[in-house]
């Protein structure tokens, strides 16, 4: 694989591309599955060292904001398979572990799993995209306020979701599923604050309402805003001076949106493979982008 | 078992026109309630807890005709 570190292909053709993608394709992401699982039993040994009185509430509300802020990414792994990989008997990994660790952000992991893969399908297509709402916005604080807002009455979400859910049975079948999830933590959220009120406040309401924002920001307006439709034109790298751990590495999301399939732990070494296809295509911002990627916080692009 | 059935269906079909409402009455109540407590020595009277809950229950019709879906 280090062979690809500097590539330099005289064919870049969409098949040589796809070939060269497809190396990159089908490993078990277990780093996921540690993340997932570990920050969720973070979040729960941090209820019970709180209410034990053994940490005092404002740690623990900087602990689970924190570890909240972990959650969706396992779940966004599962969405795409990346759990069980290649694998085909562990199949099940994406949606348990995908589950789990949105414990946290109190979702449901196939309701998220049916509008992401849309958003990958119309991605910035303002009719279609469910994630249009809070990545086409002109500050950040708008990205932050708008992903809270958008299933409200005549929220375009809604609308979306109806469309969708008339033209496409799958879609409609995980949404179902999905909503019985979403039911079970508005209950567990409303059994759970009768006896913890401010534990429940400020362990679990207030850090997902802020790792949401985080996500509205980080994962959905800095890759996508104001950009066209279309396959290489949708997704930009970027990077905002914070370190790439900060960004949850959402700087190459580019990748994320050519390849779906390849990995989030592989995407460094995938785009330091493919830069020569994504500049051939010119994806947004490849033309600046570092020749190392691995371990390359991407302070900023040119680094 | 269609009789559990229709009744889930009844149970659903509430929720998901009341769900905030009951949202707003038994989570913010309860959390309007525990403010209370913390904020007042007397707080345990009924009086706060009415308004507590009471405060929940607005916020909660407010949310669900203002669309206010943040507030879960």
């Amino acid at each position: 694989m280090d062979k690809l570190a500097n590539p330099t292909y005289k064919d870049l053709s969409i098949e040589e591309e796809r070939k060269v993608a497809r190396t990159f394709m089908g490993r078990m992401e277990w780093e996921m599955i540690l993340i997932g699982l570990g920050q969720v039993t973070a979040w729960v040994l941090t209820w019970i060292l709180v209410v034990g009185n053994s940490i005092p509430l404002w740690a623990g509300f900087f602990i689970s904001t924190i570890t909240t802020s972990f959650a969706y990414l396992p779940s966004h792994a599962g969405q795409h398979g990346h759990l069980s990989g290649k694998l085909k008997n562990l199949k099940w990994l994406n949606s348990v572990v995908g589950q789990l660790s949105l414990i946290p952000l109190a979702q449901s992991h196939h309701v998220l799993k049916a509008t992401h893969l849309k958003h990958h399908a119309h991605t910035n297509d303002p009719e279609k995209d469910p994630d249009y709402m809070h990545t086409h916005v002109n500050h950040w604080w708008q990205a932050a306020f708008n992903v809270h807002l958008q299933t409200g009455i005549d929220g375009k979400l809604v609308k979306i979701v109806e469309r969708f859910s008339k033209e496409d049975p799958l879609f409609k079948a995980n949404m179902e599923k999905g909503g019985l999830f979403s039911l079970l933590f508005l209950f567990a959220q409303m059994i759970v604050v009768l006896f913890y009120p401010i534990e429940t406040f400020l362990l679990w309401w207030i850090p997902r309402k802020l790792a949401t924002s985080y996500l509205g920001i980080i994962f959905s307006m800095e890759p996508h805003n104001k950009l066209p439709k279309g396959r290489y034109k949708d997704t930009r790298l970027w990077s905002n001076g914070f370190p790439r751990f900060l960004n949850h590495s959402m700087q190459i999301h580019a990748m994320h949106h050519m390849y779906p399939k390849i990995n989030h732990f592989d995407e460094p070494k995938a785009i330091e493979a493919l830069k020569p296809f994504m500049i051939k295509r010119k994806i947004p911002n490849s033309n600046i982008l570092p020749k190392k990627i691995r371990l390359n916080s991407l302070i900023n692009l040119t680094n | 078992m269609p009789l559990i059935h229709n009744l889930l269906d009844l149970f659903l079909q509430h929720l998901s026109k009341w769900g905030l409402v009951w949202f707003g009455l038994i989570f913010w109540g309860s959390i309007f309630n525990a403010i209370l407590e913390r904020l007042f020595l007397d707080a345990s009277s009924l009086i706060f807890l009415f308004l507590a809950y009471l405060l929940g229950l607005i916020l909660g019709l407010l949310a669900k005709y203002k669309g206010w879906v943040w507030i879960n």
